[in-house]
């Protein structure tokens, strides 16, 4: 009896995929692929991506899923990338021939979603990618969107922020930039140089240091010899933590020590710096302290943090706005077509401060002809008694936080 | 401009006594089985693991750990030997023993693995009374952690090297890394005596992970980098020879700090790359090296 039921069912499924053609079966459950790294080195990330996106998956569906497509649900698809490029790749495919998934979301490293995207671009599925080197959405293809600020836009973000905050104190006149030698730290540091030399800081060194070098001692001893004002580094974890201590034993001791991500915005490297931690600035997509302004995301944090502990990171909160970005079109397509869906969103016009979108803060979300959103931006951090603080813009800092100013004095 | 090249050499000089201590490992084991050991990185980060556990959990001083972690560590690298090279060894008797060393590389990424599985990708870091610690020499500064580092370092070379020649077992070490088969025929087991070299080369990992522990970072990959750095070391002080181990990892110490300074660290790295490949072109054997017939 239930054998012949289930042939029955399956039947008039098959039927109904028959008649309503590849995509636009009304009922049909919306699958949307997202590519992280769920083990390998940065499996703590990925693991803090799928627990967050999982929130926005149960607000959705538990809301009634997409109206204008008869309530449909979303199902969220994972593909581990492991954080290599070649993974992301072959994951992708997967997800959009085996899974069939309608649009994607990821990759996390930029590395990985470079090549991975181009496969998405070429099967003709949207894809709303985390990653912020700018690349990724220059070269001509028409289904990669990123909603959040890349390289450039950061950039500009953490230079301002520095610039503001030490207008009171004098300003800033001379820096050198460390910065870690693969895609990421070589594309960011050329982006911080020219700001700040708009900026009218005099940059007196430049150094694309060895990623996860086992010494650096001979870069700090050359800095430090320069005396500069600002020390800014890209570095992830591991060199983020050795600079720091070698900055401290080797007495390089700036006014501002800025960071443009990556590692020095992690809670081992404020852990494990200690009080060398203190005061260093940071450039940052997404915080959680943009809740003390705005309670809707607040209480999406707080929920993340009862369930799995932790704090909703940078990167998976872009992952969230991805995710909405991606429901906000589907309710606009009213098809489930990929091409319609991709037309979808690059019609996304959303100003409202309360749209789910808007998870990641920016003054109007939108894309440009490259899929970027031009008025994406990014927030700066500063690192007070081992917290990460909002000092800017002023718009989004905290109001109870007062800047550590210079570098090394006491909070 | 030459006080920071002072500096920058004597800050190398420091670092390299780390350098020399994973060497004087990866020589050990070569000098006598004639095996590159892939491994060794991996060793060193479970020596690091075992270090930050036993300070974390038991408060011990990172630099009291050898006196646990040395005899644990001997055991595992004895045990290694045993159950996973001897055998491949014995099958490869009439060639040169090339799946050991593929056996060596899968062990280090097993390894790896298992430690990303069991201690994710954190970075853990110890915070003792070394750590960010100088003292002043003149104008120049020096670093407390790493000048333990070096003196650790010259003990070790210095004990070993007694060992090595004042000892039955180091002498047999010795000879079996000479010529096996003379060795054979003058009594000894060789097999045993690789399974000694083999213990004793992970063992000295653990002096070398406490000295690291206070002043750097403890992750999974942790010793790929390092590993790469033996290599050239080995290659320059000469393959076998342990004093060349120790001055090798001093060289090479000093030659990153002085070029760094003079240029950039990115291209002292190239540089001690060109160095590795010019010593095995033109000195195989290494400064202290033996020219092997």
């Amino acid at each position: 009896m239930r054998n012949r039921r289930s042939v029955l069912l399956s039947a008039a499924a098959l039927a109904g995929t028959a008649v309503a053609g590849r995509w636009a079966h009304a009922n049909e459950e919306i699958r949307v692929g997202v590519l992280s790294p769920m083990t390998g080195p940065a499996a703590r990330f990925g693991a803090i991506q799928q627990s967050t996106l999982a929130l926005a998956v149960e607000d959705v569906n538990g809301a009634g899923g997409i109206r204008s497509l008869g309530g449909a649900k979303l199902r969220l698809i994972f593909g581990d990338t492991r954080g290599e490029a070649d993974m992301g790749v072959t994951e992708t495919e997967r997800l959009i021939t085996r899974e069939r998934a309608h649009a994607l979301i990821g990759a996390f490293q930029s590395g990985v979603g470079l090549p991975s995207s181009a496969v998405a671009e070429r099967y003709e599925i949207p894809w709303l990618n985390f990653g912020t080197v700018d690349r990724i959405t220059q070269r001509g293809f028409r289904y990669i969107f990123r909603p959040h600020a890349n390289d450039t836009l950061k950039a500009r973000a953490l230079v301002e922020g520095i610039i503001n905050l030490g207008a009171a104190h004098g300003g800033l006149k001379t820096g050198v930039i460390l910065s870690e030698n693969t895609e990421w730290g070589k594309s960011v540091a050329d982006k911080q140089k020219t700001f700040l030399e708009q900026a009218r800081v005099e940059i007196k060194l430049v150094e694309h240091y060895p990623y996860a070098a086992p010494d650096l001692t001979s870069m700090v001893v050359k800095a430090r010899a320069l005396r500069p004002d600002l020390v800014l580094a890209n570095s992830y974890l591991g060199d983020a933590l050795l600079i720091t201590r070698l900055m401290g034993e080797y007495q390089l001791r700036p006014t501002v020590y800025a960071a443009g991500g990556g590692g020095h915005l992690q809670p081992d490297f404020v852990g494990g710096a200690g009080a060398l931690a203190e005061g260093v600035i940071c450039a940052t997509a997404w915080d959680p302290a943009v809740g003390r302004k705005v309670p809707w995301i607040k209480e999406v944090n707080d929920r993340h943090v009862a369930r799995n502990g932790v704090p909703i990171t940078e990167d998976a909160a872009c992952y969230y706005q991805c995710f909405q970005v991606l429901v906000d079109a589907l309710e606009r397509s009213k098809d489930l077509d990929p091409k319609k869906i991709r037309d979808a969103i690059a019609a996304t016009d959303i100003t409202d401060p309360n749209h789910k979108a808007m998870f990641v803060p920016c003054t109007r979300l939108s894309f440009d002809e490259t899929g970027q959103n031009p008025t994406a931006t990014a927030m700066v951090v500063q690192v007070q008694q081992g917290k990460l603080r909002l000092v800017h813009p002023a718009a989004a800092a905290e109001p109870d936080v007062t800047p550590i100013w210079p570098y090394g004095r006491k909070a | 401009m030459t006080d920071l090249l002072i500096q920058g050499a004597l800050s190398g000089l420091l670092i390299g006594g780390v350098y020399g201590l994973i060497a004087l490992g990866l020589n050990l084991v070569f000098g006598t089985m004639r095996v590159v050991n892939f491994a060794q990185g991996t060793l060193l980060m479970v020596a690091m693991f075992m270090a930050y556990w036993l300070h974390v959990l038991t408060g011990l001083h990172p630099y009291l750990t050898p006196l646990v972690t040395v005899p644990v560590l001997f055991g595992l690298g004895y045990a290694i030997q045993v159950v996973l090279i001897t055998p491949l060894l014995a099958r490869e008797k009439t060639r040169e023993p090339m799946s050991v060393l593929l056996m060596t590389l899968g062990l280090a990424l097993l390894l790896e693995n298992l430690a990303l599985l069991l201690f994710r990708g954190d970075y853990k870091t110890v915070q003792v009374n070394q750590t960010n610690a100088v003292w002043f020499l003149g104008d120049y500064i020096v670093s407390v952690s790493r000048f333990w580092a070096l003196v650790a370092l010259l003990a070790t070379v210095a004990a070993l090297w007694a060992f090595l020649t004042h000892t039955d077992l180091g002498r047999a070490i010795r000879a079996v890394g000479q010529d096996r088969q003379v060795a054979r025929l003058l009594g000894i087991n060789d097999r045993v005596i690789y399974n000694y070299a083999f213990g004793i080369s992970t063992a000295v990992m653990g002096i070398a992970a406490a000295t690291l522990v206070p002043f750097y970072y403890i992750h999974p990959g942790v010793g790929t980098s390092f590993l790469l750095k033996a290599f050239v070391i080995v290659v320059l002080g000469g393959l076998g020879s342990m004093p060349g181990a120790a001055l090798g990892g001093l060289a090479v110490g000093v030659i990153e700090g002085v070029i760094g300074i003079w240029t950039q660290a990115a291209v002292a790295q190239i540089l001690l790359f060109a160095v590795f490949i010019a010593m095995l072109f033109f000195r195989p054997a290494g400064l202290l090296g033996v020219e092997r017939k």
